[in-house]
């Protein structure tokens, strides 16, 4: 199993960098995380996304669909892409301290 | 000498049956397998466009009615044609229809060859000027068979030792039996031209010999022509160990496997047999399958029943 | 560039060493304004410390190294194990007289090398020919499975060493392949080539518990679980499915609802509930057609009834089966008539046919097809379609699970006839077709750098044909639709068109069947499909 540093924690992670154990996510892992993609400031819409995501991860075991986090967050499908450079799946999620999404998604 | 050859002539014929009895019936009796049909399925009635009866099952298994003789027709035609290799890779079919023809013909004259000893022993003489029309023909189908036979049969055997040499994909696949069974297969057809130029020219010895085969009656034949036949007679006996049967597997893999689309009809053969099959233990070792129940166990996640110690 | 040759034994060679590479130029070429080279992914340093990498330079199964030669020697073990085991009849009755008669009888023509997507697209890599592996596999079987085999071997039948660089390359190469069956197709014996592929892939996962995560642990095993590989759960899926009913009659004023658990109902619709999460358009239009169309129908909300995937078909005997038995359990219990799958390929070829020899007495439910679900509803009058709506220019590619593998080809045919006035073939088509690329599980596995991979090589000649089939209008001011009645191609297609920018270049997007119905529906006012990004 691969490791990385984030934010000062040693995390085990997928070969794409997702965190394996989500409940050692905190806020700094989400900065850093963003930072290696070159937003080196979160904002208030950032965590929005964020928050949506993970709460839903935690009570459903599952990302939502995007059609679900476009209607929630209020961003269109472009402003997330603004928000997080490689989209919902594999930069709102990971920066979201939940696994990657598998099974024909 | 003489009654060595026909013992040997008939150990061969008896030997090579029998190794090809034996791995037809070793094939025939492995269970029933899963569907695995490729399609166009030939015998479909729509399958020249590659369409199954399943297109049409809003009906569920109604209208199933298919022959195998269209498939077997079609393979027949395959394996005296080789049309597939013709379309798909011309310069190996090449060498290789040659070969094949020069294996189908050498045995077409061996079956000439009985018949007309059976002829020869009604009473009717098989050569070019007897009075017999069935000689007559017996003497020509003889004659062609053998030539052609030979001929194209060293042609392709020379032609596959270099195809398989000159092409650098062909030669990265081959063995050295590869190579060892078109040296044979070489020396068998060269041994029977050279016999039939030398020493029999209207293979009248060979006649003769297969008359005293059928009767039992050894006739002596020239060197050149008995080295022929006890070539012959070891590459029948060499042909169950080599990869020769895929003319005859051929058939199954086609009919068994890639046609194969027999639906399990409720209360039909195929499915008591799957019944039989679900029962069979499974020992694979991966941690997920938990062995040591059988399928029907495993697969609906039965308990298996413990054994008292 | 040279071409680099391979000897059948380089399989065996030292652990560490890799094989062969990819190079971008050495593929075949990709028409303008896709032609310009992009490098392929590498492994990080990082990755190529931990994993084995001795293949092609890809890894799509993140295999650890072994730690120490006792871990080598025990896989190799097992490996030998389970070569005696695919022969047993108790153990392997699902397949072992098509394995034989496919073992036995090649004649090493290479005759089905040029059938194959992969090793043309690849520019005719040795490695990536159908006979590579199953020559090799055939060898070992031969020498270590059978009596006298090591004998034979030495005198010459072809002798292959077992080692951890056998071993750990093959697992790697068993998933080079598509499983597409065109090798098949052609080897004049009826030889085929994917079938021994599969059973490769099978030893290794049910001998060594070797198989890819995303088909595997988070495939059957989450699947048999929780219900379904995406690890959506009951609850969440009739949430889904209800937050997309009401999102559609939102925006379009017609009143949808979904029917779940509907006992006695006509029809159990089996999605896959990938489509829920990546092609909601699809699951949507279904809904609106059976209820159009005054169909008796519901949808299962027990695990796994609401996700008819079954990645067993690509690599797991047991798991296949394991599957295809919860699906017709539920169907039973829900006293439905039929089964009819959702648009997922490798879900018909395994309810249909695979499983039709493992299902029995009343377990063995009537299972029809997506395409001629959606002919009879198309064609029964009971809706109302203006083929104008559908005024772009559309092609069709056939999954091949659902033609070569199943016989399904002309269903989806007639309606795309009818309701496209711009629908036209690609070549070759029918049980011709070229995968799509992602076939045999490879379109949901994205290890490591794998996705590099699949859209470069193994979609290579897909890409290009479907460029082809377009080329009469290939600028991206024209919107083009590529209809893949398939989720698993769907999704290869997905990351191929992302990677290459397909829709911005060419204005192509993919979708399914079901899409182009219910767009050209005369009461459905608002466009169904659009070429906004998803
Ligand atoms: S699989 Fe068939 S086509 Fe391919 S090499 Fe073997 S015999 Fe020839
Ligand atoms: S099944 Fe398809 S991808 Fe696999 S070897 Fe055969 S032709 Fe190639």
């Amino acid at each position: 199993m691969a490791k990385m540093e984030l934010a000062g924690v040693m995390l085990e992670v997928d070969e794409h960098g997702f965190m394996q154990e989500t409940n050692k996510w905190n806020e700094d892992i989400a900065r850093a995380y963003g930072a290696k993609e070159g937003i080196n400031e979160l904002t208030e819409e950032h965590w929005t996304a964020i928050n949506y995501l993970r709460n839903y991860y935690l009570a459903n075991g599952i990302c939502p669909m995007i059609r679900r986090l476009i209607k929630e967050t209020g961003f269109s499908l472009k402003k997330l892409y603004d928000l997080f450079p490689e989209g919902p799946a594999n930069s709102a999620c990971k920066w979201s301290g939940v696994p990657k999404a598998t099974g024909c998604v | 000498m003489n009654i060595f050859l026909v013992a040997l002539t008939y150990f061969a014929y008896i030997f090579i049956i029998l190794m090809y009895a034996v791995k037809v019936i070793k094939i025939a009796r492995l269970p029933v397998h899963l569907r695995w049909e490729l399609y166009p399925v030939i015998s479909e009635p729509k399958g020249r466009y590659g369409s199954a009866y399943i297109e049409d099952e809003r009906e569920w298994r109604k209208n199933h009615g298919k022959t195998v003789r269209k498939g077997i027709i079609y393979l027949l035609k395959e394996n005296l044609k080789f049309s597939e290799y013709f379309k798909s890779n011309r310069w190996y079919w090449l060498v290789l229809f040659p070969w094949h023809i020069g294996f189908i013909l050498i045995i077409v004259f061996h079956i000439l060859c009985f018949f007309g000893a059976l002829v020869m022993i009604a009473g009717n003489p098989v050569a070019a000027d007897s009075v017999y029309i069935l000689g007559k023909i017996f003497y020509y189908g003889i004659l062609v068979c053998g030539v052609i036979s030979f001929i194209t049969g060293a042609f392709g055997s020379a032609g596959l030792i270099i195809k398989r040499l000159a092409d650098r994909d062909l030669r990265a696949f081959a063995t050295p039996q590869n190579y060892l069974n078109y040296v044979f297969t070489l020396v068998v057809f060269l041994s029977g031209i050279y016999a039939w130029i030398f020493a029999d020219p209207t293979f009248y010895q060979y006649r003769e010999f297969w008359r005293g085969v059928v009767t039992l009656n050894p006739v002596s034949v020239e060197p050149a022509t008995a080295a022929h036949i006890i070539l012959f007679d070891m590459f029948l006996i060499y042909l169950p160990f080599t990869r020769s049967m895929h003319y005859i597997t051929k058939f199954f893999a086609f009919l068994w496997v890639r046609w194969d689309d027999r639906p399990n009809f409720r209360g039909s053969k195929v499915e008591s047999d799957i019944k039989g099959l679900l029962d069979k233990p499974v020992s694979w070792s991966a941690p997920h399958i938990k062995s040591g129940r059988t399928w029907a166990e495993i697969v609906t996640e039965k308990k298996h029943d413990e054994k008292t110690p | 560039m040279t071409k680099k040759h391979l000897k059948l034994t380089d399989i065996s060679k030292e652990g560490d060493v890799q094989l062969d590479e990819v190079n971008i130029d050495e593929l075949i070429p990709l028409p303008p304004p896709y032609d310009k080279n992009e490098g392929l992914k590498q492994l990080t340093d990082d990755q190529k410390v931990r994993l084995v990498n001795n293949l092609d330079g890809f890894s799509a199964l993140a295999l650890p190294k072994p730690k120490d030669k006792a871990e080598e020697n025990k896989y190799i073990g097992q490996f030998v194990a389970g070569l005696k085991k695919l022969l047993s009849k108790e153990n392997n009755w699902t397949f072992l007289q098509p394995l034989l008669l496919s073992l036995d009888y090649c004649a090493r023509c290479q005759t089905c090398s040029d059938a194959c997507t992969v090793y043309t697209a690849s520019g005719k890599k040795d490695i990536y020919r159908p006979t590579y592996r199953t020559e090799i596999f055939r060898r070992l079987i031969n020498k270590y499975a059978k009596s006298g085999g090591k004998l034979r071997a030495a005198l010459g039948a072809g002798n292959i060493e077992i080692n951890w660089g056998t071993i750990s390359r093959l697992y790697e190469l068993s998933y080079r392949c598509t499983l597409c069956r065109r090798c098949a197709q052609i080897c004049p014996l009826g030889v085929d080539n994917a079938l021994i592929t599969r059973e490769l892939r099978k030893l290794f996962s049910q001998e060594l518990g070797w198989a890819p995560k995303e088909l595997h642990e988070k495939g059957t095993v989450l699947q048999l679980e929780v219900g379904s590989p995406t690890g959506m759960r009951p609850a969440v899926a009739i949430d889904n499915i209800e937050f997309l009913d009401e999102d559609f009659t939102e925006s379009t004023g017609i009143k949808v609802a979904t029917p779940w658990d509907k006992e006695g109902a006509d029809v159990l619709l089996l999605h896959s509930a990938g489509d829920i999460l990546s092609f909601p358009a699809s699951v949507i239009a279904f809904t609106v057609l059976c209820n159009a169309a005054g169909i008796s129908w519901t949808l299962s909300s027990e695990a796994p009834g609401y996700d008819g995937v079954n990645y067993g078909l690509f690599y797991d005997d047991i798991q296949l089966a394991r599957i295809v038995t919860k699906h017709a359990q539920i169907a039973r219990k829900l006293k439905v008539k039929k089964i009819v799958m959702g648009e997922c390929g490798h879900e018909h070829k395994a309810l249909i046919t695979v499983a039709d020899r493992l299902l029995i007495g009343d377990l063995n439910i009537p299972r029809q097809d997506a395409m001629s679900f959606l002919e009879d509803i198309v064609f029964s009058g009971k809706i109302k379609f203006d083929p104008s709506k559908n005024n772009f220019p559309v092609t069709l590619h056939d999954p091949c699970n659902v033609v070569r593998n199943l016989g399904i080809v002309e269903p989806q045919r007639r309606i795309l006839r009818y309701l496209c006035p711009q629908f036209r073939e690609m070549t070759p088509h029918g049980v011709d077709n070229y995968c799509c690329g992602g076939g045999g599980g490879l379109s949901v596995m994205s290890d490591v750098n794998f996705t590099d991979w699949k859209v470069n090589v193994s979609g290579r000649m897909k890409f290009i044909q479907i460029l082809e089939a377009f080329a009469d209008q290939p600028g991206p001011e024209v919107g083009k639709y590529l209809c893949a009645p398939c989720l698993n191609c769907k999704l290869q297609f997905k990351d191929m068109f992302k990677y290459y920018g397909a829709r911005e270049k060419s204005g192509i997007i993919c979708g399914g069947l079901a899409e182009l119905i219910v767009n050209a529906m005369v009461d459905v006012k608002k466009p169904f499909i659009t070429w906004d990004e998803e």
